[in-house]
């Protein structure tokens, strides 16, 4: 799938492989430093160590972890629930109004009540892409976490280095994904 | 907590995960008419099934000529076809995304 996430993948992939690098010493000086592998070094270590200072939490009294834990469990039941949602796309005109609903297997139903003309029925067609285009890049986002997650586990040395992957991943996808975000549309 | 929470969390994709390739061996695609004046329930005018297998069963609107030929209501079949072809697409996207997500990317 070559979308706006392969640039995604690829700038993980490159922060990945610098924190590969320094974590077996092969560094080198003439190298730039990348922030976000320094960042992500101090969020792996922090997985590594439950008792690490808290940096990145709003809380005071909890946690790096548990902050991103918490976050990563809300933005994970908001995904599913939007997900599962039937998606609903309405057209109104003067003589009439065309009413689809997707479900997130696919299933189509569309409503055509009164007379609708075609360029009506054109301008509803591009809004239901829209809709179902939406479906499609939440799911995408979640591919990303999960393959981003499975290559920071391996760096967790911490039993359960799986879980405690994923709050890591989030947050790296996401932080990668608003600087791509920021870039690319500036 | 938190950790319960992820566990939870993941409990719950993998269940979808599940319950999405148990609902999607069938894609069907329908699409009816309304009469808002009437008041009346929408009439199914033209349906589309299509199996995993690649079998597909599709019914469209059509009226008998008066010199006996069945002819298709083109306006009605296009858009029907539209959404066809969107849900297809749709699937297609969405299968593709969930078997990076099995195999992790």
């Amino acid at each position: 799938m070559n979308d706006e996430f392969t640039a995604i993948d690829a700038r993980i992939d490159a922060v990945l492989a610098a924190l590969a690098r320094r974590q077996s010493g092969d560094v080198s000086f003439a190298a730039p430093a990348d922030p976000a592998a320094d960042e992500l070094a101090a969020l792996i270590a922090s997985a590594d160590d439950p008792n690490a200072d808290l940096q990145f939490s709003s809380d005071a009294d909890s946690g790096l972890f548990a902050g991103l834990q918490a976050e990563f469990a809300e933005f994970t039941r908001t995904l599913w629930r939007e997900l599962t949602h039937l998606a609903i796309v309405e057209t109104r005109g003067d003589r009439g109004a065309l009413r689809t609903s997707i479900g997130w297997t696919g299933d189509t139903t569309c409503e055509i009540a009164g007379t609708v003309d075609p360029a009506r029925a054109h301008a509803h067609a591009v809004a239901v892409t829209v809709a179902v285009a939406g479906f499609t890049r939440r799911l995408r986002l979640l591919t990303t976490l999960a393959t981003a997650a499975g290559k920071i586990a391996a760096m967790v040395a911490t039993p359960g280095g799986a879980l405690a992957a994923l709050p890591v991943a989030y947050k790296c996808t996401r932080d990668l994904y608003d600087q791509w975000n920021t870039t690319t549309r500036a | 907590m938190a950790t319960s929470e992820i566990k939870e969390a993941l409990r719950t994709a993998a269940n979808t995960v599940a319950e999405y390739v148990k609902d999607c061996g069938v894609l069907t695609v329908k699409t009816h008419t309304v009469e808002v004046a009437a008041g009346t329930a929408p009439v199914l005018a033209a349906s589309t099934e299509i199996k995993l297998d690649g079998d597909n069963r599709s019914v469209v609107p059509a009226v008998k000529s008066a010199d006996g030929k069945w002819q298709i209501d083109t306006a009605l079949y296009d858009l029907h076809m539209q959404n066809v072809q969107a849900a297809i697409a749709y699937r297609d996207k969405m299968m593709a995304a969930m078997l990076g997500l099995l195999r992790g990317g």
